[in-house]
C-alpha cells in the first residue's frame, strides 16, 4: 500500500520535472488525482480568471464550475482561496468553511460551498505556494468524497508541489539553461541590446564591422534565434544581460 | 562571505564552527523547538565529525548568518542511523552523494539572499569534491524552494508528518548546469565560496 502511494507520487514528480508541454502534466495530474476521489483542480494565481498572467492558472474543473466561479467573482470572498492568501499552509476546504462561519463571513463568501456541491464539490484541499511575485498562488484540489485522511493529505500537497513547480517550470521557460558566452560575445550583446548598430559597436570596441557580426552570428546561433534582437530579449529574461527596459 | 570547513574539529576554524553550533542552536531548539541535545548553547551531534563539511556564511559585522551540514552517504548518516524508514530502498550509500542537514539561516536575514549564495555555495562544494548528487530529509514547502532554484528534486519515500510539518525524503542531481541555473535565478555572478579550510594533514586538495 505505502509502495503504491509513493510510486504514485514519485511517477508524478518523474513527469513534472520532465514535462515539455502543460498538457503532460494536465492529463496525469487528472488520472493521479481520480485514484484519491478528486475530480476537480486549480494550480495558479489565486486571482480572477481576467486576472491571470499568461501561461499561469491551469484548470481541471468540473464543466461549468469553472464559468459560474468566473461570473460571479468567487475568488474575491472564497474562504478556501482566503486561506491559502493568508500563508497559513495547507488545508481542507471544510476547515476553511467552520473557520469563515466562526469568523462571521458574508452571506456571499459561505455561498461558494453551497454552489461548489451543486457541482459535486463536498470537500477538498487548498494549499499556499511560493507565489509568482507580487500574485499569491496556490493548488486547490476538490470532489464528491476526496481522500483528506493524513496520508491523503500528505500525497495531495507533495502533488500539489510538483504540479505548480511544473507548469511553473513551463511557463517562464525555466527548464531552458542559459548558453555561455564568451566575454566579448556579451559585450557585443549589450551593446545590441542598446540599439547599437554593428558599425556603431565596431568604434565602441575598437573591432571591425565583420568581427562584430561573426560574435552576433555566434550569440545567435547559441540562442537558437535568427535575429540579434530575440537574443537580447532572451538575454534579458535568463539575466545573461540587464534588461534595457 | 562563506566558509567551507572541512572536519568539525578544524582546530583553524573554532571560532567558526563555534558560531555556526550556536546558531544551529538558536534556529532548531529556540526558535522551531526540536527535540535535540544541545551542549552550552551549542548544537552538534555524531554526525558533527572529521568528516563533515560545512558551509558557513559570515556577515559584514562577522557574525554567523547561514550553515549547512554535508555529510558522505558511504558513511552512518541521520538517513541510515534515524530516518531509514523515509526512504523506500533503504537509504543512499555513495561516497558520491552527500546528505545535506542541519541547513539553517538566521532569522533576522531570512527574506534576503543567503539562501540562494548558500544554495549556489552547496553545489560549488559539491563540484569541487566531486560529488554528483546531494540528499536529504526536507519540509515540503523548503523542498518547493529548492525546486524554485533550479534543483530537479526527486521524492525517495513517502512524506510524513514530523513536529507539525510535513517533510520527505529527496534527492537532486549537483552539476553545472544546476549551478548555472541557481546563480541566474539569484543573479549571482561568480563563486559564492569565497575561502575553503581543509583539515590539517587532509591529503586532499581541493
Amino acid at each position: 500500500m505505502r509502495r503504491n502511494r509513493f510510486n504514485k507520487v514519485s511517477a508524478f514528480a518523474e513527469i513534472c520535472l520532465k514535462a515539455t508541454r502543460s498538457h503532460d502534466i494536465k492529463s496525469s495530474l487528472t488520472v493521479t488525482l481520480r485514484d484519491a476521489g478528486v475530480t476537480s483542480w486549480y494550480v495558479g494565481p489565486l486571482v480572477h480568471e481576467s486576472d491571470l498572467p499568461v501561461g499561469l492558472g491551469q484548470f481541471g474543473l468540473a464543466p461549468g464550475w469553472q464559468e459560474q466561479y468566473a461570473e460571479a467573482r468567487h475568488c474575491e470572498v472564497d474562504p478556501v482561496f482566503l486561506h491559502a492568501k493568508r500563508r497559513e499552509g495547507p488545508s481542507t476546504w471544510g476547515a476553511c468553511r467552520e473557520r469563515a462561519i466562526r469568523e462571521g463571513a458574508s452571506r456571499r463568501a459561505l455561498q461558494v460551498f453551497d454552489e461548489a456541491e451543486e457541482f459535486d464539490l463536498l470537500d477538498g484541499f487548498i494549499m499556499p505556494t511560493l507565489g509568482t511575485h507580487p500574485l499569491v498562488d496556490g493548488v486547490t484540489f476538490g470532489g464528491l468524497d476526496p481522500d483528506l485522511s493524513t496520508d491523503g493529505l500528505l500525497d495531495m500537497q507533495m502533488i500539489g508541489t510538483y504540479a505548480y513547480e511544473g507548469f511553473r517550470r513551463l511557463a517562464e521557460g525555466f527548464n531552458r539553461v542559459s548558453p555561455y558566452l564568451t566575454p566579448r560575445e556579451l559585450e557585443v550583446l549589450r551593446w545590441s541590446a542598446e540599439g547599437k548598430t554593428a558599425w556603431e559597436i565596431g568604434e565602441i570596441l575598437h573591432i571591425g564591422v565583420r568581427t562584430v557580426r561573426t560574435h552576433q552570428t555566434s550569440i545567435k546561433e547559441k540562442y537558437g534565434v535568427s535575429t540579434i534582437v530575440q537574443a537580447a530579449v532572451r538575454a534579458a529574461l535568463d539575466g545573461t544581460v540587464a534588461a534595457p527596459f | 562571505m562563506i566558509h567551507l570547513i572541512a572536519g568539525a574539529t578544524n582546530p583553524n576554524c573554532r571560532e567558526l564552527l563555534a558560531g555556526m553550533f550556536r546558531l544551529r542552536h538558536d534556529v532548531f531548539i529556540k526558535e522551531k523547538h526540536w527535540n535535540i541535545k544541545s551542549y552550552n548553547g551549542l548544537e552538534f551531534d555524531q554526525f558533527d565529525t572529521e568528516e563533515t563539511l560545512y558551509l558557513v556564511e559570515l556577515d559584514e559585522a562577522g557574525a554567523v548568518v547561514a550553515t549547512v551540514r554535508m555529510n558522505p552517504t558511504d558513511r552512518p548518516t541521520l538517513f541510515s542511523e534515524v530516518f531509514a524508514d523515509m526512504c523506500h530502498g533503504g537509504p543512499p550509500k555513495c561516497p558520491k552523494t552527500w546528505e545535506l542537514t542541519r541547513g539553517a539561516i538566521a532569522q533576522n536575514v531570512r527574506k534576503s539572499l543567503h539562501f540562494g549564495r548558500i544554495e549556489c555555495a552547496t553545489i560549488e562544494a559539491a563540484l569541487l569534491w566531486g560529488v554528483t548528487k546531494a540528499c536529504g530529509i526536507f519540509g515540503v514547502d523548503l523542498l518547493m524552494k529548492k525546486m524554485r532554484c533550479g534543483l530537479d528534486a526527486k521524492p525517495i519515500g513517502q512524506p510524513r508528518m514530523i513536529d507539525g510539518e510535513s517533510h520527505v525524503a529527496a534527492e537532486f542531481a549537483m552539476n553545472g548546469d544546476v549551478l548555472q541555473r541557481t546563480r541566474t535565478l539569484y543573479r549571482i555572478t561568480g563563486p559564492s565560496i569565497e575561502q575553503i579550510h581543509l583539515m590539517p594533514g587532509a591529503r586532499r586538495a581541493a
